[in-house]
């Protein structure tokens, strides 16, 4: 019964405007019954995956379609000359459209227009073409200038190293390329490195890598650049940043240093704690935590106690959703625990991934237990 | 180690990804629908998710159980930030139900990915086989995000029938998707 009813309310969610109490309904069914939690998932799969399967038949339908023979009636009778004569002025102008279309490059390759690349281990010079994929391609020495005749014009540089899974998609290991993409003929356009992703719509732009950062100009338009821990910034023209594999250089080590410590207790009394660079005071025996709260996302934050005396909890915490409290939380409720009375260390480690290898910085702050 | 080594287990990590993504793709699709109950901001959102662990495929896959948490972490931030970006956060479920449903995928084994890759598969197979009005306007309402009265005013049907149409797909689509996954299970 309750299936039935989750199935008739994940439906009307799903429809044009759902109506207020079903959504009610809906929300209070998911947030106390966990069945009913894994059936909502199994429609939300469901429902992507028909949007998906509908997407995928209409296309091969259009790749079907453009492949059909063209069909031509054979000529009957006329009813005036003057239809004639538009007939074989229209007959002549599809005759010339249909030899444009045929004497058009393929939009499926790149050409090589200056300069010379070794690609997929063959060897191009001006002129000649190549298909995509292409895995690996080193530029020659002097650079070489790449046209995917869909819109993507790009330059790189001397021995640069990069990769085009499908038009669009580069992949930059070592050097630098410049792009210079027409938005309305190209298609999505991204160039990812180590470090970061461009998303490009109609601008030229720079990007180059070397030693674990990379670089990105844009000498005209807009891109979005993201990192992998998902931050984002737009550039627009003469704006430069760089990247390395924890994010955006400088701004998280810069929001690390900002960030605010709050002391909260069971009682609900909080406060923030002013002068971090002095030992932080903190009543024995008595339930707290303490919050961290930072002006920017980080994936991790670690909290790291280390005392000479037993500690209650286990010394160290991994938060990787606010709140980051020293103790965890529990459906967004901080945990509490009391702290023996001496001198103890802590380190809040940020991290730019929750599997503990990127950290981006850290502070120490020495907690007096009295 | 040497460039050929590094070659070497830079491919593994690549096949290991796509195996762990594929598998993984159909409830990630599914998480951000739910979160958003848009069709195209969850689209966008998986994409970009897609393009995040490209960029570093290794920190994805070195968590083990972990991966699965992170890839989801990522994937709800993504989601709820398209969404606002969109103006299309109206359907949005509430925070804490948004955490209770990814507590729930937690809690989700190998076996719900498997169900869920298969769902997918089905589906695809399912939606083949519709035809005539059927067809016609489920794609109209999916494929063109066409509101009910506009499909209505193209089918020269009232809304009503599209409704009892659209309705009546949906049951025949589940009760397909689930024979065919229920089949495929009781292979040996």
């Amino acid at each position: 019964m309750t299936g039935d009813r989750l199935d008739e309310l994940a439906t009307a969610w799903s429809t044009d405007d759902p109506d207020p109490a079903l959504r009610a309904e809906l929300e209070e069914l998911l947030r106390r019954d966990p069945t009913a939690r894994h059936r909502f998932l199994d429609h939300c799969v469901a429902e992507m995956a028909l949007v998906e399967s509908l997407a995928s038949a209409a296309k091969a339908k259009e790749v079907k379609d453009s492949q059909e023979p063209l069909r031509i009636s054979p000529f009957t009778r006329w009813r005036s000359t003057t239809a004639r004569a538009m007939a074989v002025w229209a007959a002549g102008l599809a005759a010339l459209l249909l030899v444009a279309v045929l004497l058009l490059p393929s939009r499926d390759g790149l050409r090589v227009t200056a300069g010379s690349v070794v690609a997929n281990g063959q060897t191009l010079a001006p002129g000649s073409r190549v298909a995509v994929p292409l895995t690996n391609i080193t530029a020659g020495a002097d650079g070489v200038e790449l046209d995917d005749l869909a819109g993507i014009v790009m330059r790189a540089g001397p021995g640069s190293t990069f990769a085009i899974t499908t038009p669009g998609m580069i992949r930059l290991e070592a050097g630098r390329l410049t792009l210079k993409v027409d938005g309305k003929r190209a298609p999505p356009t991204t160039v990812e490195t180590e470090e970061l992703v461009v998303n490009v719509v109609g601008t030229r732009f720079r990007v180059a890598r070397s030693a674990k950062e990379t670089d990105v100009e844009v000498e005209q338009g807009t891109v979005r650049v993201t990192t992998p821990d998902r931050t984002v910034q737009e550039l627009s023209t003469g704006m430069r940043i760089a990247a390395d594999t924890t994010g955006f250089i400088d701004e998280k080590r810069r929001a690390l240093n900002a960030m605010r410590l709050i002391y909260l207790d069971e009682n609900n009394n909080q406060r923030v704690l002013e002068q971090l660079d002095q030992p932080i005071r903190l009543p024995a025996d008595r339930p707290f935590t303490l919050r961290a709260e930072l002006s920017r996302e980080v994936t991790a934050l670690s909290f790291r106690l280390t005392s000479n005396q037993n500690l209650p909890r286990h010394p160290r915490r991994i938060e990787v959703t606010r709140p980051y409290d020293l103790w965890g939380d529990t459906d967004h409720q901080p945990n509490f625990s009391a702290l023996p009375a001496g001198q103890h260390r802590l380190s809040i480690i940020a991290f730019a991934d929750n599997l503990g290898e990127q950290p981006i910085g850290s502070r120490q702050f020495v907690l007096l237990v009295e | 180690m040497d460039d050929s080594q590094a070659n070497t287990d830079s491919s593994r990590i690549r096949v290991s990804l796509v195996h762990f993504l594929s598998r993984q793709q159909a409830m990630l699709r599914g998480y951000a629908y739910a979160i958003c109950g848009d069709h195209l901001v969850a689209d966008d959102a998986v994409q970009e998710l897609s393009l995040i662990v490209a960029a570093d495929p290794q920190r994805a896959l070195e968590g083990g159980e972990d991966a699965g948490r992170w890839l989801r972490a990522v994937l709800r931030n993504k989601t709820l930030e398209l969404s606002r970006r969109a103006g299309r956060q109206r359907r949005a479920l509430s925070s804490d139900v948004i955490e209770a449903l990814s507590l729930s995928l937690n809690d989700l084994d190998e076996e719900a990915a498997e169900r869920h890759h298969r769902m997918r598969i089905a589906m695809a197979e399912c939606v083949s086989a519709l035809a005539g009005d059927a067809r016609t306007v489920i794609e109209a309402r999916y494929c063109q995000d066409l509101s009910c009265e506009a499909i209505a005013a193209n089918v020269r049907r009232s809304v009503q029938a599209v409704y009892a149409i659209l309705k009546r797909v949906r049951v025949s689509l589940a009760v397909c998707v689930n024979q065919r996954v229920s089949g495929a299970q009781e292979l040996p």
